[in-house]
């Protein structure tokens, strides 16, 4: 039903879309053509992505951009939303433990300027707070608070505090004095090296430092716990975390296949959303698990197939941080790169949360884990040892302007991987709208092709 | 790019001492120290402050910490106090005049203002004498290195019983900074310091790419109606930054 795999503009999606709803696709209630979004949301970015054309990709775009309708369907059905800051993926299995209550990041509106092409107006709303574009993109989600208008506001507000990028800190403080009030945990930073608990995907941690994150989380479960007015005992916790770790297996296996598969099965867009669906699971556990399963079987069909969306040679490129444009994702594979292992900061979310353990210490263990939170030089080891395994050929680094961890990482992850690997590195900086830079951006991705490519035969 | 010059200077002076403390304030010191440990500077200690302060679990990890840095000059070849020797060095830091007591004698005609923000570096010590010039006087120094830092021992008399619990609190409970979560400590503090001097004028002194502090900007002109400028310093007090405090102070005298 899908045809031959390939990348698609908008427009031509629309004329697809028709085709596969002709041959009876059944779509869930947020299905629906891709260009709806731009009407309706103000989704402009759409028109300038390319998309896979697979049915998986679809339900995974309309699902990812319905989150807004699906928080205010919870919201009316009676259920109360907790918005989970900073963590990436920890908190969110705690909330789902409870029926009642829905967790979602609103740091995910950092790419609403992106999707919107700036139409949104947030940031003139972070400007004028104080919050200029000296800070990360993520400011946008300041402007998002004050003005209500891209995701219902929370009944509780939960971010992590220590450890953490300044720049986010800095505006979850900024929304205090506005109205919003926080409940802050602690996360301290991982120290290492040192004797300690190995951690879920391999950092390790010291026993006192576990104990005041798992301290911490149970400061988290009692304010959960007075929202929601009921207990949230351990059964529940657990229940939620082999849950959690359904979401992770499926995504695993989707991004192992999509990386080490002769030609590579899916764009690297699809990739990067794919992965952000582990962290509150778009607000429905579920159907990320159907969505995700979706990606997996067509993956799967394809590389049985011997198809590809990328040409076999495409040069295997490792990717470092999230991107702020996600036309980014398009041009690597424009210049001849596709992705073969990634860190999009959120390694912590993607491991199977230990299940042997009493829950709240599993969490602890996997809040602990995040590569952000130690030294850079773990995270480096990590990230070699990924590539490693993959078998990468280069490394892009892409920095998110203004953000406080990306003025000293780039190099110290940069250096390291030469050094151990003498793998090529490249590092770029992407704004929320990098159509200006494109012409550079493109020149350099392309050298660092080339580089790689070259190395195969010397 | 990106780095805050504050880090940047501290990192540089680092690499030619023969150990450095850094701390977790904040992510730009948090992460030179990671490029001082990268590139082999051996003796590099990191310590961990807690951005909460309400709980136990809070001060319990600042007790760790400072324990852990006590380990570390040890192993430096420094020598543990003894608890009598402990208390005696904190009965001397009790009693001396707080820069406090100091800015309070000070008052005169001069217009007061507040200086908020992180620690000058020696490049900037002249502020204080450029602002006195212009007949403007420091009556509220709000930097890190300013009254903020100053520990408080409370019931001097409990420092002979376990100075190093004294000491812990002292320093935990007097920490009043941008990193906090929530920043309402370095607010409550300001306030009532704000109001019995009379300061008429704020200057926010914060690094370039200093987040934590140039996020503060705007909350303190809602909180303080007052003029406030804020300067992104950098290496120097450059002749530009000198025209805009000149200004300001045309704003204060008006």
């Amino acid at each position: 039903m899908n045809g031959a795999p390939q990348k698609i503009r908008l427009d031509e999606w629309d004329a697809r879309h028709a085709r596969l709803c002709a041959g009876g696709l059944c779509e869930p209630d947020y299905g629906g053509t891709l260009s709806r979004h731009v009407g309706e949301r103000g989704d402009e970015r759409l028109r300038h992505l390319l998309f896979d054309n697979s049915a998986a990709a679809l339900r995974l775009w309309n699902f990812l951009l319905t989150e807004e309708d699906r928080l205010r369907g919870h919201r009316l059905a009676g259920r109360k939303l907790v918005g989970t800051m900073k963590d990436l993926g920890t908190v969110p299995v705690m909330v789902f433990a409870l029926p009642n209550l829905v967790a979602f990041y609103p740091d995910g509106a950092w790419w609403t300027p992106c999707l919107m092409e700036y139409s949104d107006g947030l940031f003139k709303v972070a400007d004028r707070l104080g919050i200029d574009d000296s800070f990360c993109p993520v400011r946008a989600m300041l402007g998002a608070f004050v003005t209500g208008s891209h995701f219902p506001i929370p009944e509780l507000l939960i971010c992590s505090a220590g450890a953490v990028c300044d720049d986010f800190s800095a505006v979850a403080q900024r929304l205090e004095p506005l109205g919003f009030p926080v409940f802050w945990w602690e996360v301290p930073r991982r120290r290492s090296p040192e004797p300690g608990v190995c951690l879920p995907g391999g950092f390790v941690a010291s026993d006192d430092q576990i104990a005041l994150a798992r301290s911490e989380l149970g400061r988290v479960r009692l304010a959960l716990e007075e929202l929601a007015g009921s207990s949230l005992n351990d059964a529940a916790l657990s229940a939620s975390i082999r849950a959690a770790n359904l979401v992770r297996r499926r995504l695993r296996a989707l991004r192992d296949l999509a990386f080490t598969a002769e030609s590579s099965p899916l764009p690297a867009l699809e990739l990067l959303i794919a992965e952000m669906l582990a962290l509150h699971y778009c607000s429905d556990r579920d159907e990320t698990v159907v969505v995700l399963e979706g990606l997996l079987a067509e993956a799967q069909a394809r590389v049985a197939a011997g198809q590809g969306v990328l040409p076999a040679d495409a040069a295997r490129v490792f990717w470092v941080n999230p991107v702020a444009d996600l036309r980014a994702m398009n041009l690597l594979e424009e210049c001849g790169g596709r992705l073969c292992g990634t860190d999009f900061m959120l390694g912590h979310a993607l491991v199977d949360i230990p299940e042997d353990l009493p829950p709240l210490e599993a969490l602890a263990r996997v809040a602990l884990a995040d590569p952000m939170i130690g030294p850079t030089p773990d995270r480096a080891r990590l990230i070699g040892a990924e590539m490693q395994r993959l078998g990468s050929e280069a490394l892009v680094i892409s920095r998110i302007p203004g953000a406080s961890h990306c003025a000293r990482e780039g190099n110290i992850i940069r250096q390291f991987v030469q050094e151990n690997f003498g793998m090529p590195t490249l590092e770029i900086e992407v704004p929320p709208l990098s159509d200006s830079l494109v012409p550079a951006l493109r020149s350099r991705l392309r050298a660092l092709v080339e580089t790689a490519i070259a190395r195969r035969t010397s | 790019m990106g780095t805050c010059h504050f880090a940047e200077t501290f990192l540089r002076m680092a690499a030619s001492a023969e150990a450095a403390v850094f701390a977790t304030s904040c992510d730009q010191m948090r992460r030179a120290a990671d490029e001082a440990a990268a590139d082999n500077r051996g003796n590099i200690f990191l310590m961990n402050i807690p951005a909460t302060w309400q709980t136990p679990a809070a001060r319990k990890l600042y007790r760790e910490e400072i324990e852990r840095l006590g380990a570390f000059l040890v192993r430096l070849g420094g020598t543990a106090p003894s608890p009598a020797a402990l208390a005696a060095e904190m009965h001397v830091r009790a009693r001396e005049d707080s820069l406090e007591h100091r800015a309070t004698a000070e008052a005169g005609e001069n217009i007061p203002l507040a200086i908020v923000g992180e620690s000058l570096l020696w490049t900037h010590f002249h502020l204080p004498e450029f602002l006195e010039a212009r007949g403007v006087r420091v009556a509220l120094d709000a930097t890190s290195d300013g009254e903020r830092r100053l520990p408080l021992f409370p019931g001097e008399a409990r420092i002979d019983g376990d100075p190093f619990t004294v000491m812990v609190d002292g320093y935990f409970d007097s920490v009043t900074d941008v990193f906090q979560r929530p920043n309402t400590r370095l607010y409550d503090w300001l306030r009532p310091r704000v109001r019995e001097r009379g300061i008429r004028g704020i200057i926010l002194w914060n690094y370039a790419w200093c987040d934590l502090w140039r996020a503060e900007a705007n909350r303190l002109r809602e909180e303080f109606p007052m003029p406030v400028l804020h300067l992104d310093a950098g290496e120097a007090f450059t002749p530009s930054m000198e025209t805009r405090v000149e200004a300001f102070l045309e704003i204060l005298r008006a």
